[in-house]
């Protein structure tokens, strides 16, 4: 939390700490699901938000309290920009990936470059990373909650992913089903190798909660789904599925830090229509 | 075990595989992956077999699964055959560890292969394969050869990690020993490539063989190193010894193994011929028979699937095959025989000839073959980019053919495309 100030904060900037870096990194894998992504940053005075999109698609964000972090100041009109997740990544891990590294988070405001402070040991390396402007923000989530959620599941993550790993990805397309009666969890895919279906009965215990109103089946891209899955990752241990009236699906899983520090990814997703195109 | 029962109504076969033996199965397929693109599902009441063939069809595989293997198993009476593409089977078996049970049948109706599979947390995963149209594959083949030997398949595949750079390897029996070398056809090569190669040889000695009888010595067996690097893996994955069956060069080479009562596993691969006039199938799909012998060709209609006896001590059926061999040398995609494309298990495959399904063993070597005489090959076909070997008499699938028979001059296409 914020200590006592030894100089002012510039309007819209911040400053954070952070004792290991590599939790950091871990964290953000979930976060890192695409080819050279893009992330969008947004500080508030609760701590930073990361995020990655593929426009009108989907988005996968992290959100980060200003409690995982060991001091955290910030003014409460921080705008959001971008930076090169890639880099920032490779930074993050610049003395390796283990190694106890500290890091220190600047940023004077609007137009600034975002400065990492890495030191491990007495070796200490500044980076500068340009930010760029953040324009046509997608607030996947305002647009979620738009809709009324129809279904929540939550279920651990490893068999979800397990489940999903073992379908036929060589298919464009995936059906989901949900449903308070049999088969009430079913994800399937078809084409013309053959067809498959998972489904997971009711009171399995690989969920933690079941709560459905109506069955719902949407259909979604394939491609689209793989980077919700693989932003599960090996930190998941929980993952809550929600889709509302319009079939637009939230996946948050549940990342468990080495501190025990829980964190969650939202992924959110658009359903495709039969003849592909994407709805909304 | 259940005594074999009868499927449902719309299912020729039925079966239920218990969570030990389904990694078992499990390395059944992925064995066939490294092999062939296809694999074949045979059954009868008595038996279970799962078959494939590598694309350029010198290697055929045959994993014969006794009923016992199974939790339960029912069949209707007769032979049921259909094939799929083996990478969607592989997603079936692709994470075993939560698997619990694991059923399959086949539907009559959908012309699908289904498995059931239930696994920990209660889900189910049900897998619905197409069938693929092809014919049947078939493979005659004997293993009273002349020269037999067994060990443990680690010795093998501990050399033939050593192997590197090449498509193939020979390996050359003597009474005391075994040599394991690299081969490549120079010939082949550029200049360049040539001072490139590596070539390795190793030697096995009859100490490290379980059984060593080897009665026609020194003869070059070259055999193709990536199926016989994916049986070593197998053999290995089930810790039993391997025996090899084999006579001279352009004869068949067979390896085989057993897992107790319930799994007999035959591997034949072809070598590369040795003779003047052994022929080569240059094609894939064709046999381009050469020599003329007076030995009796064809297995009559209804032959069933015994091994031939053949003219050779060794022999293997390719006796008959070569016999064939009359014809004029084909046209690439002619069929030298083959049998009706089946999408189908068909009730008649009794019927058909054998030699028609068959893709017996080709390398051919007629009786007048002088030894040791390398066998030249034919222009490769520049839609093979691997060297062509004698192979196991083609059939083409896409083509219906009529067997090769001693009176024919010429292979005849069609007659039952």
């Amino acid at each position: 939390m914020a200590e006592g100030e030894s100089e002012e904060l510039l309007p819209g900037s911040f400053e954070a700490r952070l004792e290991k870096a590599h939790i950091l990194h871990g964290l953000l894998q979930g976060i890192n699901v695409k080819k050279n992504p893009t992330a969008t940053v947004s500080v508030r005075q609760t701590g930073i938000k990361f995020s990655v999109e593929e426009s009108l698609i989907w988005q996968a964000a992290i959100s980060l309290g200003n409690d995982m972090f060991q001091s955290f100041r910030s003014t409460d009109d921080v705008g959001e920009f971008k930076i090169p997740l890639k880099v920032f990544l490779d930074c993050l891990t610049i003395y390796g990936s283990l190694v106890q590294t500290l890091l220190v988070l600047q940023y004077q405001g609007y137009g600034q470059p975002l400065r990492l402070t890495l030191m491990q040991d007495k070796v200490v390396t500044e980076v500068m990373i340009r930010t760029m402007d953040c324009d046509n923000i997608q607030h996947f989530g305002a647009v979620f909650h738009e809709g009324e959620v129809i279904s929540k599941v939550i279920i651990q993550s490893p068999p979800l992913r397990e489940a999903f790993n073992e379908l036929d990805w060589s298919n464009e397309f995936i059906t989901i089903l949900i449903s308070p009666d049999a088969p009430y969890f079913k994800f399937s895919t078809s084409g013309a190798s053959g067809s498959c279906q998972m489904s997971f009965p009711r009171h399995s215990e690989a969920f933690d909660e079941f709560h459905c109103e109506q069955t719902q089946s949407f259909l979604y891209k394939l491609a689209h789904l793989q980077p919700a899955i693989k932003a599960a990752g090996p930190l998941a241990t929980k993952t809550q599925i929600r889709l509302n009236d319009k079939g637009m699906m939230c996946m948050q899983h549940m990342l468990c830090t080495e501190d025990r520090q829980a964190c969650f990814v939202d992924f959110y997703v658009l359903p495709t229509e039969e003849d592909g195109t994407n709805i909304m | 075990m259940d005594a074999v029962g009868q499927p449902g109504d719309n299912e020729r076969w039925r079966a239920t595989v218990s969570k030990q033996n389904v990694k078992l199965l499990s390395r059944v397929i992925a064995c066939s992956e490294k092999i062939g693109e296809d694999v074949a599902f045979d059954s009868t009441p008595h038996s279970y077999t799962v078959k494939t063939v590598n694309k350029a069809r010198s290697v055929f595989a045959q994993f014969v699964f006794d009923v016992a293997f199974f939790d339960s198993y029912a069949c209707r009476p007769g032979t049921h055959s259909c094939r799929v593409k083996v990478k969607p089977c592989m997603a079936v078996f692709r994470s075993l560890g939560s698997v619990e049970h694991i059923s399959m049948r086949m539907n009559d109706i959908d012309c699908r292969i289904v498995f059931d599979l239930e696994c920990r947390y209660g889900v189910r995963k049900n897998y619905k394969l197409t069938l693929e149209e092809a014919d049947v594959i078939q493979c005659h083949f004997s293993k009273e050869t002349p020269n037999r030997v067994r060990c443990q398949s680690r010795i093998l595949s501990d050399m033939l990690a050593k192997m590197h750079g090449t498509d193939d390897v020979s390996l050359i029996f003597g009474n005391q020993s075994v040599v394991l070398k690299t081969y490549v056809e120079e010939d082949q090569l550029t200049a360049e490539q040539r001072q490139r190669v590596t070539n390795t040889e190793m030697l096995m000695h009859v100490k490290d063989f379980e059984e060593f009888q080897v009665v026609e010595e020194g003869e070059d067996l070259v055999v193709p190193v990536k199926e016989l690097k994916a049986i070593c893996t197998f053999a290995e994955a089930l810790g039993q010894p391997v025996t090899m069956c084999f006579s001279r060069a352009g004869r068949p080479f067979i390896i085989s193994m057993k897992f107790y009562h319930y799994l007999t596993v035959d591997f034949v691969l072809a070598t590369l011929g040795g003779g003047d006039d052994a022929t080569q199938a240059t094609q894939t799909q064709t046999t381009q028979p050469q020599a003329t012998t007076s030995q009796p060709h064809m297995v009559p209609q209804g032959a069933s699937d015994r091994p031939m006896s053949a003219p050779f001590g060794g022999g293997t059926i390719s006796d008959k095959v070569e016999t064939n061999t009359p014809s004029l040398i084909p046209t690439p995609h002619t069929p030298s025989m083959g049998s009706k494309a089946q999408g189908m298990p068909s009730e008649d495959v009794s019927e058909r000839s054998s030699f028609v399904e068959s893709m017996s063993n080709v390398t051919i070597t007629p009786a007048p073959a002088s030894p040791g005489k390398r066998q030249r090959r034919n222009e490769p076909d520049a839609n093979d980019h691997r060297r062509k070997r004698p192979l196991f008499v083609g059939i083409d699938p896409k083509r219906g053919g009529a067997p090769l028979s001693s009176e024919s001059e010429s292979d005849s296409s069609d007659d039952e495309a």
